[in-house]
This record gives C-alpha cells, sequence and structure tokens, in this order.
C-alpha cells in the first residue's frame, strides 16, 4: 500500500516537472523572435537580459527585412575592437554601441543601445535600442541595399524647416506643408506705428525683402516657396 | 526504505520551490509596474474650465486663443530693455503716479516693436515732437534719455489716473495714441459702454486681439467691418484691423504676470496615468489614431511617436499626422511637426512644460531621433512630472507612466513643448 502510494506520488512529480518544463519553453518572449549574437555575453556587460533580448529580436527583424532569413544565419558576432559602453553614475545610465558582422549574409549592423537601472527611469524609453544600417569605411561586405527599421518613419523635409520658426523683432517665419511636402511659409508681420508713418506696403516690402536675404543666406532659394503673409 | 524516503523528501522539497520560485517570478512583473512609492502622492486635479479672474491672458504669453503674443526674439529684447524702462519710471518726479514699467514697455511694443533705435525724428517711443537721433542702435544712454522723455510724457497725458486699475491703464494707453473719436465710436457699435469706449476698448492700438470679436484675424470679424484701425496717416479707419499686432493693454497685462499661468499643478495623478497607459497598451482601435509605419515585428503601438500621436489624433482636436499620408517623422520632430501640421492654429511651442503638452527631447545627435510623449500630470509642489510615453520596439507591457523632475525639464535644453493643451477633449 505504501509503496504503491510512492509510485504514484513518483508519476505526479514528473508529470508536474514535465508540465514545468513544456511551460517554461513555451513561455512566449516578449520580443518576439530573436538573432543571436554568439559573443554577446563575453562582450556586453552591465545590461539585463531583457536588452540582450531586445537587440536580438531588433536584428532578427532587421535582417529580415533586408531580404534575408533570420532563421539561417547563426554567425552573428559582434566585430572586435567596435564595442563601447559610457556610465553616467547619476542616472545609472550605461550606453554603447557596436557593430555586429554576418558573414553568411554578408552584411553588417550597426547597434546603439541605453540602459539604466533607475525603475520607470526616462532614460530607457523613446529608442533605448536601435539597430540601424553602416555606412563609409565601416562596410566591410558589398554595399547592398540597406534599410533599418526606423527609416519609414522619416520625414525629409524641406531644410528650411530646421531654421524655422525665425523671429525678428518686426516679424515671425513659421511653415506649413503640404501632402506633397510643398513649404508654405506663414508670415507675421507685427507692425508698429512707425511702419504706418513709413507706410505700411513700404514697411511690408522691406521686410520681405529682408526674409529673401535671410533665405539666401541659408543656402536656400526663396523663390521655391509660397508665402502667407499676414499684417 | 529510509533513503528512498529522504530522496522523496527532497523531490517534495524541489517541486514546492520551483513552483514557488514561478509564482515569485510571475508576479515580479506587476510589482514592477506598480511601484508602492508612487501612490502616496497627491497631484491636483486638471480642469480646463479655470480662469483666473476676468483676465484676458490666460497664461504667460498666451493670448485668448492660445496663440503667443510676443514673439523669441520680442521676450529676448524686452528682458534686455527692462533696466531702461525701470529706470525711467523710477524718475524722482514720477514718483507719486506709481507708473508700471510693463506700461512703458508696452507702448514701446506699439510704437517700434521695442526697437533700440528709430528711422525717423520720432525716437524709439515715437514722440512727435521730434528731435531724437535717426539711427538704427541706439547707445544705452539715449535710449535710456527716451525711455525716461516717454515716461514723463506718459504723466502728462494720465493726469491723476490711478493706475492700478485696469481700466485707467487702457485709457493711458488710448491718450497715448491720441484717443481718436472713430475708436470711441467702434467701441459703442460693438455694444460697449462709454465707459469703456472712453477707455479705449474700441482701440486696436489698445485692444487689438483681446478676444474674438476684436481679432481681425478670424471670423466673423475679419469680414464684417467691425473692427477697423487707421493705416494712413489722415485716412478713414480701415477694415478689418491688421491682424498680427497685439493692443497694448494685451501686451500689458502679459508682461505684469498678473494671469501668469506658469508652471501650475493638475492633470493626472499616478493611479489615473497608469489607468491612462493601460487604455493606450489595451486599446484594440489603435490603428484607428497611430501611423501605419512602426517597428516591424512588435505592435504598432511599440513607438514612443506612436503614443504622442495617438493622444493628439484620440484626445484632441488637432492633427496629429502630416496631412494626408500619416507620416510622422521620429521622437525629436514631432513638436515641431505639431505646428507644421496644424500651421493655422498658431500652436506653442516652448521650453515649459503644461498639464497635456506634448514634449519632444532632442540628443542633439543627428543620428539619434530622441523621444517623444505627453506631459499627463503636474505637481510643482513635490517637483514631479508624470510622463506617458512608449519606446520604440518594446513590449507594451513595459509602457508605463514615469516620474521625472520638474526642475531638471525645465532647465534642460533638451526638451520642447508643444502646447496642444487647449485642444484636448474627452479625458
Amino acid at each position: 500500500m505504501y509503496k504503491r502510494k510512492k509510485i504514484i506520488t513518483i508519476i505526479i512529480v514528473i508529470t508536474a516537472l514535465f508540465v514545468l518544463t513544456i511551460w517554461y519553453f513555451l513561455q512566449k518572449s516578449d520580443y518576439g523572435p530573436q538573432l543571436r549574437i554568439k559573443n554577446y555575453d563575453s562582450k556586453i556587460k552591465n545590461l539585463p537580459n531583457t536588452r540582450k533580448q531586445s537587440i536580438e529580436s531588433m536584428l532578427y527583424s532587421t535582417v529580415k527585412s533586408n531580404n534575408a532569413d533570420p532563421q539561417n544565419v547563426s554567425d552573428a558576432n559582434i566585430r572586435e575592437g567596435s564595442n563601447y559602453q559610457d556610465y553616467i553614475s547619476d542616472k545609472k545610465l550605461y550606453s554603447g554601441s557596436f557593430i555586429v558582422d554576418l558573414p553568411s549574409i554578408k552584411q553588417s549592423y550597426v547597434v546603439n543601445y541605453k540602459y539604466s537601472s533607475i525603475d520607470n527611469s526616462i532614460d530607457n524609453s523613446g529608442y533605448p535600442v536601435l539597430v540601424s544600417c553602416l555606412s563609409g569605411d565601416k562596410i566591410i561586405y558589398s554595399e547592398f541595399k540597406c534599410t533599418d527599421l526606423l527609416a519609414p518613419q522619416y520625414i525629409d523635409y524641406d531644410p528650411i524647416v530646421k531654421s524655422l520658426p525665425y523671429d525678428t523683432l518686426k516679424y515671425r517665419i513659421r511653415a506649413s506643408v503640404d501632402s506633397e511636402n510643398k513649404v508654405t511659409l506663414i508670415v507675421n508681420m507685427d507692425l508698429s506705428n512707425e511702419d504706418y508713418k513709413i507706410g505700411r506696403e513700404k514697411s511690408v516690402n522691406k521686410y520681405k525683402a529682408e526674409i529673401s536675404a535671410w533665405i539666401v543666406s541659408l543656402g536656400l532659394d526663396p523663390n521655391k516657396y509660397t508665402y502667407d503673409y499676414i499684417y | 526504505m529510509v533513503m528512498i524516503n529522504k530522496i522523496f523528501y527532497k523531490l517534495k522539497l524541489s517541486i514546492l520551490l520551483a513552483t514557488s520560485m514561478v509564482f515569485v517570478f510571475g508576479s515580479l512583473k506587476v510589482f514592477a509596474t506598480d511601484i508602492e512609492f508612487y501612490q502616496s502622492n497627491d497631484i491636483l486635479f486638471y480642469s480646463p474650465e479655470d480662469t483666473v479672474g476676468d483676465c484676458i491672458v490666460k497664461a504667460n504669453n498666451t493670448d485668448y486663443s492660445g496663440g503667443s503674443i510676443l514673439n523669441s526674439k520680442q521676450l529676448e529684447q524686452l528682458r534686455s530693455n527692462a533696466i531702461f524702462y525701470q529706470n525711467a519710471v523710477a524718475q524722482p518726479e514720477l514718483a507719486e503716479f506709481n507708473i508700471p514699467w510693463q506700461v512703458l514697455a508696452a507702448i514701446h511694443y506699439e510704437e517700434t516693436s521695442l526697437a533700440r533705435g528709430s528711422s525717423n525724428a520720432d525716437g524709439p517711443f515715437q514722440i512727435t515732437s521730434g528731435g531724437y537721433p535717426v539711427k538704427p542702435s541706439y547707445t544705452d544712454a539715449e535710449f535710456q534719455d527716451a525711455a525716461d522723455k516717454a515716461a514723463l510724457f506718459v504723466k502728462n497725458k494720465i493726469g491723476n489716473l490711478d493706475l492700478t486699475k485696469s481700466d485707467n491703464i487702457k485709457r493711458a494707453f488710448f491718450l497715448y495714441n491720441g484717443a481718436a473719436g472713430a475708436y470711441k465710436t467702434q467701441a459703442l457699435a460693438l455694444g460697449l459702454t462709454q465707459n469703456q469706449a472712453d477707455n479705449g476698448e474700441g482701440s486696436p492700438y489698445v485692444m487689438n486681439k483681446a478676444d474674438l470679436k476684436r481679432d481681425p484675424g478670424v471670423e466673423p470679424t475679419k469680414s464684417n467691418n467691425t473692427w477697423g484701425q487707421f493705416i494712413k496717416n489722415g485716412g478713414a479707419v480701415e477694415y478689418p484691423a491688421d491682424s498680427s499686432h497685439y493692443g497694448a493693454f494685451i501686451v500689458y497685462q502679459s508682461l505684469s504676470g498678473l494671469c501668469a499661468g506658469g508652471l501650475a499643478s493638475g492633470g493626472m495623478d499616478i493611479s489615473q496615468a497608469r489607468d491612462f497607459m493601460a487604455i493606450y497598451r489595451n486599446d484594440r482601435n489603435s490603428l484607428n489614431y497611430i501611423s501605419s509605419n512602426h517597428c516591424k515585428g512588435f505592435d504598432p503601438r511599440s513607438n514612443c511617436v506612436g503614443f504622442s500621436v495617438y493622444f493628439m489624433n484620440k484626445y484632441t482636436t488637432i492633427k496629429g499626422f502630416k496631412p494626408s499620408v500619416t507620416l510622422t517623422g521620429n521622437g525629436v520632430d514631432i513638436t515641431q511637426n505639431i505646428l507644421l501640421w496644424n500651421a493655422g492654429l498658431n500652436i506653442v511651442r516652448d521650453r515649459t512644460p503644461a498639464v497635456y503638452s506634448v514634449f519632444s527631447r532632442d540628443d542633439h545627435d543627428p543620428l539619434d531621433p530622441g523621444h517623444t510623449g505627453v506631459i499627463l500630470g503636474i505637481n510643482v509642489d513635490k517637483d514631479q512630472m508624470i510622463i506617458g510615453q512608449a519606446s520604440w520596439c518594446q513590449p507594451l507591457s513595459s509602457f508605463v507612466p514615469a516620474i521625472v523632475s520638474l526642475k531638471q525639464w525645465t532647465k534642460s535644453p533638451d526638451y520642447t513643448f508643444a502646447h496642444i493643451e487647449k485642444y484636448v477633449k474627452n479625458i
């Protein structure tokens, strides 16, 4: 009777262990499929496992978006000498970068990461991990039409947008864009009594000429913009 | 038998430990997103209906419609001019008149847009008796002299008016500008009283852009010929009045800080912010509000830009996308892009956070896309801001509110804020 009880217990234990093992392996990572970097653990220190998962997951997706099958890549390695890490003590913030080479598909990427050990730190938000295309003399394989995951989000606005709003005592220049990225410059002219004494149109023309000169000073062509003067 | 019993005992113990570990580690995720510490705060509730007395200017440098009054260059000029205005009103012969220095500053804005020079002999304060140097840049002594004379000119105009009263300040501006009868008529036609008309309520010099019926840039005032201005010397009143320039009283009130909002507590507490972020994480309709461009392999909400855009498109009346094509730009670009997408609204972008403003962080690295999110709550006394945010290619479970230092963010050159709070609905 006693022996039978023990056998039942053994069966229950083995079943429980089996279920737990299956459950463990079926646990889906929050980060989805990942492309393992072979020498990650020996090269990258001070980061939690979730950052590693995040890096390897983003690498997987980036390789996939560059027309290669990440499931067939097993030779990803951090390039010797490409790895650096900084530490800001008051934020407990580690930030760093490295290049990862994938010889079997002749591709390389640069990885940037940030990690703060402070709970819910703002430094862990935004873009804590980025996998980007490599450029310039860092490329060791032949160039391919590389695209990173962030590229579709980027909007290539007219360069004048970076210089706006532009303020003087007499006017403020802002911009609006249409669906074709065409920029309209909105100029609010702040005319004073002095300008009315000179004559409104004369004053406005003087400021229009000033604005054209400013755009030229930026290395841009004032004639390519549409203007909306408000006064 | 004893041996078997021992093995059984150890096995039972192992299972117990293993099971406990599973539960402990399983629970850790909950604790990580549920920090007890934050539950003790007492952040006040935001009420968009709050107003301060009968102020026209709702917050520092913001007009009735949420537009900025003075631009950055004008504010910079005011800071350097202020000492001259203060010296001028402190002249011994003005002691009993208590002229606020902001009155002089507002007049200077009306007359020459705060210039430290003059293109005619009437000087920076355009006093027609003439004799001022005609040059674009006065020396400090020349400018102080002009400011002193302007302060005396104000004194002569106001007589014994008590300038602690707003109505008398308006009247002082109106008198400085000549108190044209046509503007009194204009005030009466708008339904204002004779006393208000005499105080300059109908004069664009005093009250331009004070409210909708005196804002010539928007309908119906733009077209209904009720708010006009003398454009040419000796001419008739023309309609509408010029629409970019503010009346002196609006500038004065903004500078005086009488209605200054500044940094104000309000918005959500941490518990409400957690619930709010949970809505974002669980919203099955999120794609109705955010761009389809996202981190491949992750949920479309896994993006800081996604959260800011979601907030704008779901909870405000402004556009959180580039028109037509739903492109967004990166975190660093968002506050700038909000202005581009909503150019008609004259949304203010500055370095002062406010509840429900959107922030962008610029890491000053062309390769770094920065960050963006929304200020969900502010507690000035505790030096805390509660941030709603998401992150690029990170799991939804990590999108919880963060608490940051209000002072650090306000001092930092890295953060800009787009003030969309007045367009918020349904929170």
